[in-house]
């Protein structure tokens, strides 16, 4: 299955809107360019909160890694922040090889990650 | 015994090769019951591997051949990759500085880490005008 990369406004209470890109099916050589080309418009947007949700992701490559090390860098120069969602066994086992893993902000499940993403809506505006 | 099953197949240096490989890959695996954690593993390694060959060794948009190579001996499966471009050792890389952050760390050199963290055994040599690299893993670890 070649790529698929969805994007989505995602607004929710107790949450800071963020932007949801989900991506589905192989992140390999082959599929490396099209997604940094679908990464672009996202990027130059300058999302305060970009998450990554992976759960449809079946297999990663170092390109594919590149390209995720890569948005994360542009969004954090611009002050904003990345987080990951949901990775199957086998993405997770190479963000493990390559110590991707604690820097990276890695969420098992959607409910953690609505956690966090409240979390951090408090650490910005005080509410409680 | 029975010769060990194996098979081969034929690349042009072509980043849309790689699919073609990955398919063939998947196609004689599922064949050997390859159980899919090896799968897995030998699908990554192999992608590694070509991006590497048709990138830096003979540079994408150039001609060349690449020649694949895949053989069960007994409980391993073992990959080769033969080309024809300018001697080059991918394994002389260092490795990736891993303590730096994931982005700050320099391009290049995470694909053959890669490899040679999946694989059981990555050797290169250089003969008779080709790169071979052969790559080797058990199907009995997970």
């Amino acid at each position: 299955m070649a790529l698929t990369v969805t994007v989505i406004e995602r607004r929710r209470a107790q949450s800071p809107p963020a932007t949801v890109v989900r991506l589905a099916g192989r992140l390999d050589t082959a599929a490396a360019p099209q997604a940094e080309r679908d990464f672009a418009p996202i990027l130059a947007g300058g999302p305060k909160v970009l998450v990554i949700d992976l759960a449809g992701l079946e297999f990663i490559s170092s390109a594919g890694l590149r390209l995720l090390f890569d948005a994360r860098r542009s969004v954090q120069e611009r002050g904003g922040e990345v987080v990951f969602s949901s990775p199957q066994p086998a993405i997770r086992k190479v963000f493990e090889i390559v110590r991707a893993l604690p820097d990276l902000a890695v969420f098992a499940s959607d409910e953690e990650l609505d956690d966090y993403l409240a979390t951090m809506q408090h650490r910005t505006t005080g509410e409680v | 015994m029975a010769p060990a099953a194996s098979a081969d197949l034929t690349l042009r240096c072509d980043l849309n090769e790689v699919a073609r490989a990955d398919a063939w890959l998947q196609q004689f695996c599922a064949g050997h019951g390859v159980v899919e954690d090896a799968l897995y593993d030998l699908r990554l390694c192999l992608d590694e591997v070509l991006a590497n060959v048709i990138r830096h060794g003979y540079g994408v948009g150039e001609n060349g051949t690449i020649l694949v190579t895949i053989e069960c001996p007994g409980d391993r499966v073992r990959l080769e990759v033969r080309d024809a471009a300018a001697p080059f050792n991918p394994l002389d890389a260092a490795d990736p500085d891993l303590d730096v952050a994931p982005e700050d760390r320099p391009i290049g050199g995470l694909g053959i880490f890669l490899v040679k963290q999946l694989m059981d055994t990555v050797s290169y040599d250089y003969e008779r005008g080709e790169n071979r690299l052969s790559m080797e893993r058990s199907l009995r670890r997970r």
